[in-house]
C-alpha cells in the first residue's frame, strides 16, 4: 500500500471511531438536571482567587511538642498560637547566659502563590483553613495558622489582591507533633515504599476573600523538616 | 598531569571506538565536550541551556538523575522539582548576602553589625552583569566564592557551639590564615535575620584543602554537647563519631563518611550508595539547587547561577600531589590490573559502577538497605588521592590502606605480603 493511501486509510479510521465514541457517549447518560442550571449570580462575589502551591514542611516538633498540633488540639483547632519559642538560639541575650531556643524545633510552614486573576480587587483575602489530609484524601486534622507574610518584604499581607495581582506568601502554621498519631490507621510502611515512618503528608489550603468565594488547594507531599539531612 | 593523561587515554580510545561504530568521517565528529570525561567544558558550553531551561528540561534531568523514584530522597524531591505551574519552580530566587565571621568575635556573634553583599551581586560587579559572558574560570571564581561562603544550612545547636570556643579544637573546628572560622558564614536570611551558617568548606576543606574531607570535625558530638546542655537525650549523636555525618531522613543510626570532593569528577553515582546518577554535570547542580532548598527549609531557593558555578568549581578541582613511582609502585600497578582495576576503571579515575551489596563481605548492609537512599548497591569509589589517608569506606571502618586490603578486600580475594605491600605503594601515586 502507497503512504498516500495508508494515510487515507488511517483518517478515515479515525473519523470512524470519533463518531462511534459520539454515539456511545450520547447513549451512555444523560447530564443531570442541576449541571444544565447556571448558577445564580450572587452579586456579593466579584473578585476572583486562585492559589497555588509553591513548597513547605510540617515542622519539626521533636524537641518542643507543646508547641505544635496534637491531637488533644482537636477543640481548639483554628486559634492562632503564638509562634514565640522558634527563635535563633542565642537571641539577644547577655553574654554567658544559656538562653535560646531549642533545637529540633521548627516552626511548619507553606509557602503558596495568591493571586486575584479577576479585573476586580479582592478584599479581606485570608487563609481560611489548613487541613491535613490522610492517603484516600480524607480530613484528619485542621491545623491552626499563626500568621501569613509576603516574601521577601518580612511583612504581614494585608489581605489586599488588586486586580491580577499576585504575591508570594508564607504561612506560618501549627504542624503536627506526632505525624503518625493523627494518620494513626495509615500503615506506616506505606504501600508506596516511601517510608518507614511517617514523616509527610498532603495538605489542603483554603483561602477566601470578602468579595469571593473560597479556594482550595491539594499540596504535595509535605514533609517533616529533618534534623539532619543534606 | 595525571588527570590530564587519564583524560586523554579515555578521549582517544572513546574516539577511536565511535569512529569504528558510526564509521563516521572526521568532518562529522562532534565537537562536544563529554559531560563525562570534560565536565568542566561541558559545562561552561551549556550555561545559556541551564539557565534559561524550562521546567520540563529540569524535571527530564532529575528524573533521570534519582533512578530509584520509590526511595524517601528521591521522592522527596521529585514531589517538588521541576514541575509545571506549582512546587519548587516557583520559589523566590533569594541572592544571600554574607559576611565571614572572625573567630575572636563568634562567641558574640549576636551583636555584630552584618554588612554582607548578595553573593550574585558581588560576582557581577566584579565580573559583569550579564553571567552568560562570564569566562569558565569566572564562573568557577564565583563557584569558589560560594563553596566557602554560601550557608548550606543553619543548625541552633551549631551558633552554640560558636559560644563555647573551649570546644572547638576537639570537635575539629579550625580558624583560617585571615582568622576567620573555616567555613562558617554569616547571612541574612529571607525573613530579614541574620543567621550563622555551615559553608560547603566546613565538612570539605581541611586545613584549607579545598575538597579535602575534614575528618577530625566531629559534628554529632557538636548536637550531643548541645543537647546534653540543654538536658536532653543525646546519645545517638554522640555515637556518630568524628569525620562521619547521618545524612539520611530516617530513624536508622547510620552516619556515614564525609567524602574527599577531588574524585567527584570521576564519580558515576554521588551518595554511597548510589542514590544520585550523574548523567552529566547537570545532576550535580541539580543536586546542589535541592540541597540548598531542603536546607533553608523550602522558603527559597538559589539563583541558579550558585549551583552551576559551585558545581563547576568541584569539578575543576585538582587533586593534592601523590608519590612518585617506584620499581615496587609499578609492580603493584601490575596487581592493581589483575585485581582490582575490573571495578576501579584506570580509565575513570580509578571508579566504577555499582557492586550489589550482599557481593561485598563485611561491609555493614544499612546503608545500602536505607529505605531513604539505600540502592541495594555500594558504588565504587574513585581512588584518586586514596593516598592522602584514610579512613576508608563509607563507614570509615578501616583507618588505612593495609587495614582495607588485611583479610581481603570486600570484594573477595587476599593478596600475599609482597603484592599487598606493591598495591599500596600504587596506591599512594594516584
Amino acid at each position: 500500500m502507497r503512504v498516500q493511501e495508508l494515510m487515507k486509510v488511517m483518517v478515515l479510521g479515525c473519523f470512524v471511531v470519533m463518531q462511534t465514541a459520539c454515539v456511545f457517549g450520547g447513549e451512555e447518560e444523560e447530564p443531570e438536571s442541576w449541571n444544565t442550571e447556571e448558577p445564580e449570580p450572587d452579586p456579593e462575589v466579584k473578585a476572583v482567587l486562585d492559589v497555588n502551591y509553591v513548597s513547605g514542611h510540617l515542622g519539626n516538633y521533636s524537641d518542643c511538642p507543646d508547641k505544635g498540633y496534637s491531637e488533644d488540639d482537636g477543640a481548639s483547632a483554628g486559634e492562632a498560637e503564638d509562634s514565640a519559642g522558634f527563635a535563633p538560639v542565642a537571641g539577644d541575650c547577655a553574654e554567658g547566659e544559656s538562653c535560646g531556643g531549642l533545637w529540633n524545633c521548627e516552626e511548619a510552614q507553606i509557602t503558596v502563590n495568591l493571586a486575584n486573576t479577576s479585573m476586580e480587587a479582592a478584599t479581606g483575602v485570608s487563609v481560611e483553613m489548613i487541613e491535613l489530609l490522610d492517603s484516600d484524601g480524607m480530613v484528619r486534622a485542621v491545623l491552626p495558622v499563626n500568621d501569613v507574610m509576603v516574601v521577601g518584604e518580612q511583612m504581614s499581607f494585608s489581605g489586599e489582591l488588586d486586580a491580577g495581582e499576585m504575591v508570594q506568601v508564607r504561612i506560618d502554621y501549627k504542624g503536627p507533633v506526632n505525624l503518625s498519631e493523627l494518620l494513626a490507621e495509615e500503615d506506616p510502611s506505606r504501600s508506596d515504599g516511601r517510608s518507614a515512618y511517617q514523616s509527610s503528608a498532603q495538605l489542603r489550603i483554603t483561602v477566601g476573600a470578602e468579595n469571593a468565594d473560597d479556594v482550595s488547594t491539594d499540596t504535595k507531599e509535605v514533609y517533616v523538616i529533618s534534623d539532619v539531612a543534606t | 598531569m595525571k588527570t590530564l593523561m587519564i583524560y586523554m587515554a579515555s578521549a582517544t580510545s572513546l574516539f577511536c571506538s565511535s569512529l569504528m561504530w558510526s564509521g563516521c568521517t572526521l568532518d562529522e565528529v562532534s565537537e562536544e565536550p563529554d559531560p563525562q570525561r570534560e565536565p568542566v567544558a561541558w559545562m561552561f558550553e551549556h550555561t545559556e541551556d541551564y539557565l534559561a531551561a524550562s521546567p520540563t528540561w529540569r524535571r527530564e534531568r532529575i528524573e533521570q538523575t534519582l533512578w530509584q523514584a520509590e526511595l524517601g530522597y528521591s521522592s522527596k524531591m521529585l514531589d517538588g522539582y521541576g514541575l509545571e505551574q506549582e512546587g519548587w519552580e516557583l520559589l523566590y530566587a533569594y541572592d544571600f548576602p554574607v559576611q565571614p565571621l572572625a573567630a575572636t568575635e563568634a562567641p558574640h556573634v549576636r551583636t555584630l553589625e552584618f554588612e554582607g553583599m548578595p553573593l550574585l551581586q558581588n560576582a557581577k560587579s566584579k565580573f559583569g552583569d550579564d553571567p552568560t559572558r562570564w569566562t569558565q574560570a569566572q564562573w568557577q571564581s564565583f563557584g569558589e566564592d560560594v563553596f566557602w561562603q554560601m550557608p548550606m544550612r543553619k543548625d541552633n545547636y551549631f551558633e552554640w557551639l560558636l559560644g563555647q570556643p573551649e570546644l572547638w579544637d576537639d570537635l575539629g573546628l579550625s580558624v583560617d590564615e585571615m582568622g576567620n572560622l573555616r567555613g562558617v558564614t554569616r547571612y541574612r536570611d529571607i525573613r530579614g535575620d541574620v543567621q550563622v551558617g555551615m559553608s560547603c568548606a566546613l565538612c570539605h576543606a581541611a586545613d584549607g584543602v579545598q575538597g579535602r574531607a575534614v575528618e577530625r570535625l566531629d559534628l554529632g558530638m557538636a548536637r550531643a554537647k548541645f543537647r546534653e546542655s540543654r538536658g536532653l537525650e543525646a546519645d545517638v549523636y554522640a555515637q556518630w563519631g568524628a569525620g562521619k555525618v547521618d545524612v539520611t531522613d530516617d530513624d536508622v543510626l547510620d552516619p556515614m563518611a564525609i567524602p574527599n570532593l577531588w574524585g567527584m569528577k570521576y564519580q558515576r553515582y554521588f551518595n554511597a550508595s548510589g542514590v544520585i546518577r550523574v548523567e552529566t554535570p547537570a545532576s550535580a547542580a541539580i543536586r546542589f539547587e535541592t540541597q540548598y532548598m531542603m536546607n533553608h527549609g523550602y522558603e527559597v531557593r538559589a539563583p541558579r547561577e550558585y549551583t552551576w558555578a559551585l558545581a563547576m568549581y568541584l569539578y575543576g578541582l585538582s587533586e593534592p600531589d601523590s608519590e612518585p613511582m617506584s620499581d615496587a609502585a609499578h609492580r603493584g600497578e601490575e596487581v592493581f590490573g589483575e585485581r582490582c582495576a575490573s571495578c576501579h576503571v584506570p580509565e575513570r579515575g580509578y571508579s566504577g559502577d555499582l557492586v550489589t551489596a550482599t557481593a561485598l563481605v563485611g561491609l555493614d548492609m544499612v546503608a545500602a538497605t536505607s529505605l531513604d537512599r539505600g540502592t541495594g548497591s555500594y558504588r565504587v569509589p574513585s581512588l584518586i588521592g586514596v593516598g592522602e589517608g584514610g579512613p576508608y569506606f563509607h563507614d570509615s571502618s578501616a583507618k588505612t590502606l593495609g587495614d582495607v586490603l588485611a583479610g581481603g578486600h570486600p570484594m573477595g580475594g587476599e593478596l600475599d605480603e609482597d603484592d599487598m605491600s606493591d598495591l599500596i605503594l600504587f596506591l599512594k601515586t594516584l
